[in-house]
């Protein structure tokens, strides 16, 4: 009875102690959660004070002396808790904040030797005291701290990832680089995080990063390949891909597709053609339906590398293998007409437009028919052109035939058919030009030119010297005001993107004739960028406050004055 | 007489009759041309060049104080009005009748017209070479088209006469006056611009004389407080504002790391401070750590102090008495009143360490951080901003510079050249 009577006591001894404790510790948190910081540090250290094995007050005390910047006095009471629980080791990343904050580095390192004794074979005490470290921006303290894991744990890849990032932030891309081939060596799945890593090294460490990889693992290799393809050396890139790829099926597959991952978005036919390699690579691997996309999608990008010879292969591969779904062949008939068209081959393209016309969808019919369409302008043969777009009622077929009709002189049938397609026909690049042709027609009172048609074909054709002569030549026989002065404007710009000036500059004043002032302060911008763009910067002002003191209502005033800032110094080149 | 007692006396002989005296340039045009501070401004920011630039040519101009948020009163004679129409700054012709109902409404309303007379001559403290940051001031004249000096610590520690006396505004902005490189020196160790900074001060503090960079850092802070104490006026962003104070108030002790001076720093230098000898601030607790880009606790959002860095959020600026203190007026004036933070290595300041008697322009409400000061020294005046860009509320080393022609209305940059104007609003010769 006398031991029940004791162990009762002792129940209720123990129950009013927590109570007690808790009753602290709600206290600490209510000051914390009223941001009365100090208060709250005063009420954790009490809860040490009384009950000394309690973690969670140390971490409250952290959390409340940090905002008021004394992290320093962490250390006394975070040494006071470890010395009664040393094999409580979340106590231990405290004691090495505190010491940091106090600035006492060889205290940190004391604490972690410590840490580390209680947990022999763990990263954790030599990354928390680098991580410590390198939050009180001591990155040279840092490394030594991993060094020292790694040599303590004798793994000589062991803290690889911590090493790579820190010499990252370091600016030392060659050290990042061979740490990364380490910590992928141990941990494989670090592969895209050193890809991640690495991809922000700056231009100038492309090359030691590149090295530093290749000489390292297959898998470091692989990485070499992905950066370099992403690093605008796609075909060294595959190159390298190919010579380290792994044996196994489906290992060689992952890589394949990883570098093709990492080749994706990466503008330029180089890189284009490179894609269309690792997809024929990986449709090879493949079978059925899986491997009709992979070469559909190879002949794409072969097509976008302007490499048709290995597009049609694909194509020719897809065709013959009976096995390939319907419309996944449509798919490869629109590739193949889009080479076909890009060769000049437009007849062929039409051809094999027209018998898989049934199989594509409407839409892509229609995009593949102006597409066949343009073909013919771009060779002269506007008969053919209209031919193609005869019984195509749709508003992109509507444009191009007021294009067509433009391109024959006849400018009051192409102002109808341009206006009749509105603002919605195509992109809004081809609305915006739809846009700029009506404007250069509008002034010019004669319903029909075809020398003004002959040279908007020639400009369409790529002839650009030869569009400029003719242009000037019908320039020269309209009024300023009635298109001349339009006319000069696009001969002038047409002389700019040819890169010579003093043709340009000459075109542009004259088409700066204040008799035609829709035109004029148009002229007037092109022709400030222009003396801009050739270092005559005082004449280049002059002619822009010409412009905005002379047509303060026109809507070119706004870029004139951006420009204006510009060539003043006001605001930074752009 | 105080800049303050004068202005009170000029304006308060401005509010009842025009003493302007702009010539009529033609039969047929306004006398006057309104420039409105308002929403209806198309340019904000170029309207303080085109005052500027009309002081320069010797023209005169008032500034309407809370009317339409600071509107500008300027003759409409062709330069004038031409300057106007390139700059694409809106104005209104204005007769003399209308002028006359406007001084009635200013002089019953909380509002002032402050005459302005004299362009000042401006110069901003930089280093020759091109820093990987930019600075704000430098932007914003730019774009208003002000001209401006480049001084660095040669010119401010010529001889008397010679150096910053020739000026009267002076502006200061990323600059660390405790010679500690921003604190930088450790993080990017290795970057190349860092290492042009340190050999760039380091032959300067060698050619001027001095044994480290901090000294000499600390004696150009003395001669830049001596010029506002003469009658200059100061304007200061960034981290200049708070290490101009430290290394005011650090005479005498060693407040800089290892690195700068190869001695490290007082360990007690916090308590050591002679905060009689700062502008604006006082009992400050010194960052210790040399690896953290932070000079002190008086920047309350310590953005390069992780752990205890604070979020941005949205600062007022206050309304003062037009006709009573037209100063703080004059650098308040702004179509906002409440505008978004932005960050810079001093960022704001905590009110806990602002002397007494320093006037609070601006500062987030609820917050325990100012973040527009203005103060006296001597014959001269002072204004702090914290943060580092108006426009680039985050802006990192290497950022693109801000383009001012996409923010012309910015209320951010209208504190800036609020403060470019003011030195203007007097009469005589601002040094004596």
């Amino acid at each position: 009875m006398r031991r029940v009577l004791w162990l009762v006591l002792v129940l209720l001894g123990v129950a009013r102690a927590l109570a007690a404790q808790t009753e602290l510790m709600a206290r600490a948190y209510e000051q914390e959660r009223r941001s009365d910081f100090n208060a709250a540090a005063q009420a954790y250290l009490e809860v040490l004070r009384q009950y000394p094995d309690n973690l969670s007050a140390l971490l409250g005390l952290e959390r409340a002396l940090t905002p008021l910047h004394r992290e320093a006095d962490l250390a006394g009471p975070a040494e006071a808790f470890l010395a009664r629980n040393p094999s409580d080791v979340a106590a231990y990343s405290v004691a090495m904040r505190g010491w940091a904050a106090a600035n006492r580095p060889d205290s940190v390192a004391a604490v972690a030797r410590r840490w580390a004794r209680v947990e022999p074979g763990s990263e954790a005490p030599y990354r928390e005291w680098g991580n410590t470290l390198i939050a009180q921006r001591d990155g040279s303290g840092a490394r030594r701290a991993y060094l020292a894991g790694r040599e303590r744990l004798g793994d000589p890849s062991a803290m690889a990832g911590e090493l790579a990032l820190l010499a990252a932030a370091q600016n030392n891309w060659e050290e990042a680089a061979r740490e990364w081939g380490l910590a992928m060596d141990r941990y494989p799945g670090y592969r895209l995080t050193a890809r991640n890593a690495l991809a922000r090294a700056p231009v100038a460490d492309h090359e030691r990063v590149l090295r530093q990889l290749s000489r390292g693992t297959p898998a470091a290799r692989r990485l070499a390949a992905e950066l370099g393809v992403q690093w605008e050396d796609p075909d060294a890139a595959y190159a390298l891909l190919m010579a380290s790829l792994p044996v196994a099926g489906n290992e060689s597959l992952d890589a394949l597709r990883q570098f093709l991952d990492a080749a994706r978005g990466i503008e330029g036919p180089a890189a284009a053609r490179v894609r269309g390699q690792v997809l024929e690579q990986i449709a090879d691997r493949s079978n059925g339906a899986a491997a009709s996309r992979m070469r559909l999608e190879a002949a794409r990008s072969y097509a976008e590398g302007n490499d048709a010879a290995s597009a049609r292969r694909m194509l020719s591969a897809l065709a013959a293998d009976g096995s390939t779904p319907p419309d996944m062949a449509a798919g490869a008939t629109a590739t193949l007409v889009t080479v076909l068209l890009r060769e000049g081959q437009v007849e062929e393209a039409e051809r094999q437009l027209g018998g898989l016309r049934r199989n594509l969808g409407e839409e892509n019919a229609a995009r593949l028919t102006l597409q066949v369409a343009d073909g013919w302008v771009r060779q002269g043969n506007l008969d053919r052109a209209e031919a193609v777009l005869a019984g195509d009622s749709t508003v992109e077929a509507l444009a191009m035939t007021g294009v067509i009709r433009l391109y024959r002189g006849d400018l009051s049938g192409a102002a109808t058919a341009l206006r009749s397609a509105g603002p919605f026909a195509g992109s809004r690049e081809e609305a915006t030009q739809r846009t700029a042709l009506l404007a250069l027609i509008q002034p010019i009172e004669t319903d029909s030119l075809p020398a003004l048609g002959a040279a908007l074909l020639s400009l369409a054709q790529g002839d650009s010297a030869a569009a400029v002569a003719r242009l000037v030549t019908v320039a020269d026989g309209l009024p300023a005001a009635g298109g001349g002065a339009e006319l000069r404007l696009l001969a002038g710009r047409i002389e700019t993107g040819l890169g010579r000036p003093d043709e340009a500059e000459r075109l542009l004043r004259a088409a700066a004739d204040s008799s035609a002032p829709a035109t004029a302060p148009a002229a007037e911008l092109e022709l400030g960028r222009l003396l801009l763009s050739v270092g005559r910067g005082t004449e280049a002002i002059a002619q822009l406050e010409h412009l905005i003191l002379t047509y303060p209502g026109s809507a070119a005033v706004p870029q004139a004055r951006r420009v204006l800032d510009a060539a003043r110094g006001g605001i930074p080149e752009s | 007489m105080r800049r303050r007692d004068f202005l009170r006396s000029a304006t308060g002989a401005l509010a009842g009759a025009p003493l302007l005296a702009f010539p009529r340039l033609g039969r047929r045009r306004a006398p006057w041309l309104l420039v409105p501070m308002d929403d209806t401004q198309a340019d904000h920011l170029k309207a303080y060049g085109v005052v500027f630039r009309l002081l320069e040519r010797g023209g005169r101009a008032e500034w309407f104080l809370n009317y339409r948020n600071g509107a500008f009163l300027i003759p409409s004679d062709a330069v004038t009005a031409r300057d106007t129409a390139l700059a694409g700054v809106t104005s209104e012709p204005l007769d003399d009748g209308a002028l006359l109902g406007i001084r009635a409404e200013i002089q019953m309303e909380n509002m002032e017209a402050v005459p302005l007379e004299k362009a000042p001559k401006v110069a901003v403290y930089a280093p020759p070479n091109a820093a990987p940051w930019d600075d704000a001031v430098t932007m914003a004249l730019r774009y208003a088209g002000i001209d401006f000096a480049k001084v660095w610590d040669s010119e401010v520690l010529a001889p008397a006469g010679t150096g910053l006396a020739r000026y009267d505004w002076l502006h200061l902005h990323h600059e660390d006056f405790t010679g500690q490189y921003s604190k930088f020196y450790l993080t990017y160790a290795g970057a190349p611009w860092l290492a042009e900074m340190v050999e760039r001060n380091t032959a300067m503090a060698r050619a001027l004389g001095f044994s480290s960079v901090p000294a000499e850092k600390r004696a150009v802070a003395e001669a830049i407080a001596a010029y506002v104490h003469q009658g200059g006026f100061l304007f200061a962003m960034c981290a200049a504002t708070e290490t101009l104070d430290l290394a005011l108030a650090g005479a005498g002790v060693d407040i800089a790391a290892a690195y700068a001076d190869q001695t490290p720093m007082d360990p007690n230098a916090t308590a050591k401070m002679d905060w009689s000898r700062a502008l604006a601030f006082q009992d400050a607790r010194l960052e210790l750590s040399p690896n953290v880009s932070q000079f002190s606790d008086i920047d309350g959002h310590e953005v390069n102090a992780m752990s205890r860095r604070q979020e941005l959020g949205s600062f007022r600026s206050f309304n003062f008495s037009a006709k009573i203190d037209p100063v703080a007026t004059m650098l308040v004036q702004n179509h906002r009143e409440t505008i978004p933070d932005f960050y810079g290595l001093t960022t704001s300041f905590r009110k806990s360490r602002i002397k007494p008697g320093v006037t609070i322009l601006a500062d987030e409400p609820g917050a325990p951080w100012a973040k527009y000061l203005h103060g006296e020294h001597g014959q001269g005046t002072w204004t702090f901003y914290g943060g580092h860009d108006p426009e680039d509320p985050q802006h990192q080393i290497g950022d693109a510079p801000t383009d001012l022609s996409l923010h012309p209305h910015s209320p951010g940059y209208r504190l800036i050249l609020n403060n470019v104007l003011f030195p203007a609003a007097k009469k005589k010769e601002l040094k004596t």
